[in-house]
């Protein structure tokens, strides 16, 4: 607990600036409770960002005005975060937010969140429905890459990293920009 | 001190065009060396600055993804880059919200201060360029970088640079100086050249001299236009020459022309002058002559009368003395009057000489014994020395002897009238010659000039013109006739007598007398009065006597009565010729016939002469007259006389006659 108790004091400390950067949508969630809203906050900024390191391929895009959209399975609060987004964009089209559940297809979504409190088989079938289409898969628990996701958050030093996986990055047909791949620690995941 | 200005006037030109160079090229030298210096620090500043941005926007971008994630540990890293640019010595990231996220400096120098966030891109401060550049993430700005430059180094190379600058402007000075004097010469040399020339021309004034000129330059077109300008100064001197030469002819020329007009006015003056005196001279000459003339006329008259009354007065005195021997008494007293009658016939010889002009005897004559005896007869009982001057070769005069002795006795008896306490007078004789030139109205020819001289009271000026005027006379007793006869004498011999004077310092009266060939000199007679003695030897004979006047024709009869001659009487040649043949056709002719020269109204005696003596060539006929010195009296034998016989005459005269024949 001590541990939680420090990594979480670390969290709010580094997110602060995060929050901070992130202001304008953090301003609801922050009202409810302030921990959990700050850790969703930085990751759903995080998720917001990687859309400007990475780059589609244009196919992936119906159309110049086609959204790009970002579908979370069951994390309701980072949903929550990242609603607070969607009057934004990234590279020139609007930034939309989807819950994953029935009717959605892997495939129509250009980033795919898996939470931790996904099943952990469930997440299996999700990655898997996913193949190889030019989605970014984001994770939070630590057999994400091995199961083929691509980006995975990783606390560390009271911060929020995170390692990303070539090999499936490279399935996908997505680029991940070398900035990005400075700040995330590379693992080589299972085919 | 002088001003530099004024120094610099005073440079010769090729220093002043040295320095104008030098001053020029190293100003310019200095000038572009100050604009490549500044030129290079800008641009190298700008350089770094654009480096320095460059760099900090590379950093940017690459740092997007760490500023984003705010991921410190990467921004580090890549700030950590920086360590290859040595110029760079701090830099930052820094977040949107201007919080530091990472920071960089060299060597982990702490020394800097920490880098605030500015609000400018770019400030400078000494030796430092602070950039700031906006960190983009798809044109939205998280954040900001700034990179700390500095420019130490650049400034060390500036040194080097204006180090560098110095040499090459050394360098370049020294070349540019060595160029300069070489390239000076082709314009300071010509000007050089001319200036020399220029001076040596003032200097020597010779225009002869020309500048070098072989180019076509401005310098070139000075020297030809130098020489142009000397070439017509030249041609102007040249020509000045001429004119002056011209002139200098002219003038001697026209001076000549005057020398000549005035030589011809002077002389035309003198002759003028000459002229005039010898006009005045002739003027006075013939005013005196028809003076004379006139007087003479009156005078001749007159004394031939008195002559005639005076003939019979002496011949009764000596009837009278011839009768009167034994009373000694009465020959005194007839002595007397007889010297009186002497006197008085001297008188009328000389009224008679003079009226008449006195036709000279002339015969050719030393006037040297003329003079000598002319100074014995009127020095003689005198308190007055002469001295007698005359030069050797005194050649001879055609003169009368008598007549001149009488002019020069005059002559000295005034001499020593004028000096009563006695002194000497000298009586000088030189040649003189007349020619054309001479002022003396006389004939051209050789003369006599005598001189005489006294010192004694000389005459007054108003008087010196009229001293030759007849009875003109200052002297108590004198009869003004002794100037005027030694006048008339002169004149009738062709001579002529001036006179000047100066009161108190004496008198000076030149005589001139013709000279004769000195080759006829002939002996004088000696003038000699050889009176009869009182023994007379009694003669018979008859005697014809010719004369108009009744008085002289009884006192002759009377005389030649005592002498034992039986006179007869005629009053005119007509008579007397008359008589003298009746008396030969009767057998009783006339021994001797005493004829007269002057019959007034009837033949005169030289007529009846020539008549006697064509009838009776033996007749003996004596000439007798007043005049004594008649020409016919002086010449009686040319006529055919046998004697002669000047009236008035005495008894002594008349045996001293008869002794004669």
């Amino acid at each position: 607990m001590e541990i939680l108790k420090k990594i979480t004091g670390f969290l709010l400390e580094g997110f602060l600036t995060a929050a901070l950067l992130l202001a304008p949508m953090s301003a609801s969630a922050a009202l409810d409770s302030p921990t959990r809203a700050v850790e969703h906050d930085v990751k759903a900024a995080f998720i917001y960002n990687f859309t400007k390191f990475i780059t589609w391929p244009p196919a992936s895009f119906e159309n110049n005005s086609t959204p790009f959209r970002a579908c979370i399975v069951e994390d309701m609060p980072l949903i929550e975060a990242l609603e607070s987004l969607t009057q934004k964009s990234t590279k020139g089209r609007q930034f939309q937010v989807i819950r994953f559940g029935s009717g959605v297809e892997a495939g129509m979504c250009h980033l795919l969140f898996i939470g931790e409190s996904t099943e952990r088989s469930l997440a299996k079938k999700i990655i898997a429905s996913v193949g190889n289409s030019p989605v970014l898969t984001v994770g939070d628990y630590p057999a994400f890459a091995t199961q083929g996701g691509i980006v995975r958050f990783i606390p560390f030093d009271g911060r929020l990293t995170f390692e990303i996986n070539l090999e499936a990055s490279r399935r996908s047909g997505l680029e991940i920009s070398s900035k990005l791949l400075n700040l995330a620690k590379i693992v080589r995941g299972q085919p | 001190m002088i001003p530099v200005s004024d120094r610099i006037h005073n440079l010769p030109f090729k220093h002043k065009l040295m320095i104008s160079f030098m001053v020029t090229s190293i100003v310019s030298l200095v000038l572009a060396c100050l604009i490549f210096i500044i030129n290079d620090y800008l641009a190298k500043r700008y350089d770094l600055l654009n480096e320095a941005t460059a760099l900090a926007d590379t950093l940017a971008n690459n740092s997007t993804a760490a500023v984003t994630f705010d991921d410190t540990h990467a921004a580090n890293e890549i700030l950590l880059a920086l360590r290859a640019h040595p110029n760079i010595d701090m830099a930052a990231l820094f977040r949107k919200d201007g919080t530091k996220l990472a920071r960089y400096s060299r060597n982990g120098a702490s020394g800097y201060p920490e880098p605030v966030i500015s609000p400018t891109e770019t400030t400078f401060d000494h030796n430092t360029i602070h950039v700031f550049r906006p960190i983009y993430l798809e044109k939205e700005q998280i954040g900001r970088i700034y990179l700390r430059y500095d420019l130490t180094a650049m400034g060390v190379r500036q040194f080097r640079f204006i180090w560098l600058a110095l040499f090459v402007l050394i360098v370049v000075s020294c070349v540019s100086y060595a160029i300069a004097s070489r390239l000076m010469q082709y314009i300071s040399k010509p000007v050089q050249n001319l200036v020399e020339v220029a001076r040596a021309v003032s200097l020597k004034r010779d225009y002869g001299i020309r500048a070098e000129s072989y180019r076509s330059d401005e310098i070139g077109t000075l020297s030809e236009s130098f020489n142009a300008m000397l070439a017509q100064i030249q041609e102007r001197d040249i020509q000045l020459v001429m004119y002056h030469e011209q002139l200098e002819m002219q003038v001697s020329k026209r001076t000549h022309e005057l020398e000549t007009a005035n030589a011809q006015l002077t002389f035309e003056i003198a002759e003028r002058t000459k002229a005039e005196r010898a006009r005045n001279l002739m003027e006075y000459e013939l005013l005196n002559s028809r003076k004379l003339e006139s007087i003479g006329v009156l005078a001749g008259g007159i004394a031939h009368d008195f002559n005639n009354i005076l003939t019979a007065v002496v011949g009764f005195i000596s009837l009278a003395r011839y009768k009167t021997k034994d009373n000694e008494q009465i020959q005194a007293f007839l002595k007397n009057a007889e010297n009186g009658c002497f006197r008085a016939k001297n008188l009328t010889q000389q009224l008679l000489t003079f009226a008449r002009g006195g036709k000279p005897v002339r015969k050719i004559t030393s006037l040297t014994t003329i003079l000598r005896e002319a100074i014995d007869i009127s020095m003689v009982g005198s308190n007055v020395s002469c001295d007698l001057a005359l030069s050797k070769n005194l050649p001879p005069a055609n003169i009368d002897a008598g007549q001149i002795i009488q002019v020069f006795s005059n002559l000295l008896i005034n001499a020593c009238q004028a000096m009563p306490n006695g002194g000497f007078v000298t009586v000088s004789g030189e040649t003189f010659r007349v020619d054309d030139e001479s002022v003396l109205p006389m004939p051209p020819g050789e003369y006599i000039r005598v001189v005489v001289k006294d010192f004694g009271c000389g005459i007054a000026e108003e008087h010196l013109h009229r001293i030759f005027d007849p009875y003109f006379s200052t002297k108590p007793m004198g009869n003004g006739l002794g100037l005027a006869t030694c006048y008339s004498i002169i004149k009738n011999h062709g001579g002529m007598i001036t006179v000047s004077s100066e009161q108190e310092k004496g008198s000076t009266f030149s005589v001139y007398l013709p000279a004769a060939d000195r080759s006829i000199t002939t002996k004088v007679p000696a003038v000699v009065h050889a009176l009869v003695g009182t023994a007379m030897q009694k003669e018979s004979g008859r005697v014809l006597v010719m004369d108009d006047e009744e008085i002289v024709r009884s006192v002759a009869g009377e005389l030649f009565a005592i002498l034992g001659y039986a006179a007869a009487f005629a009053c005119d040649g007509d008579e007397a010729i008359a008589m003298y043949r009746d008396a030969r056709d009767r057998g009783v002719p006339f021994d001797i016939t005493i004829l007269d020269v002057t019959i007034p109204g009837g033949m005169g005696g030289v007529e009846t002469v020539e008549k006697l003596l064509s009838y009776d060539s033996k007749a003996c006929v004596i000439v007798s007259s007043g005049y004594a010195n008649d020409l016919v009296m002086s010449h009686y034998r040319s006529h055919g006389f046998k004697g002669v016989l000047p009236k008035p005459y005495s008894l002594d005269d008349i045996t001293a006659l008869l002794r004669s024949l």
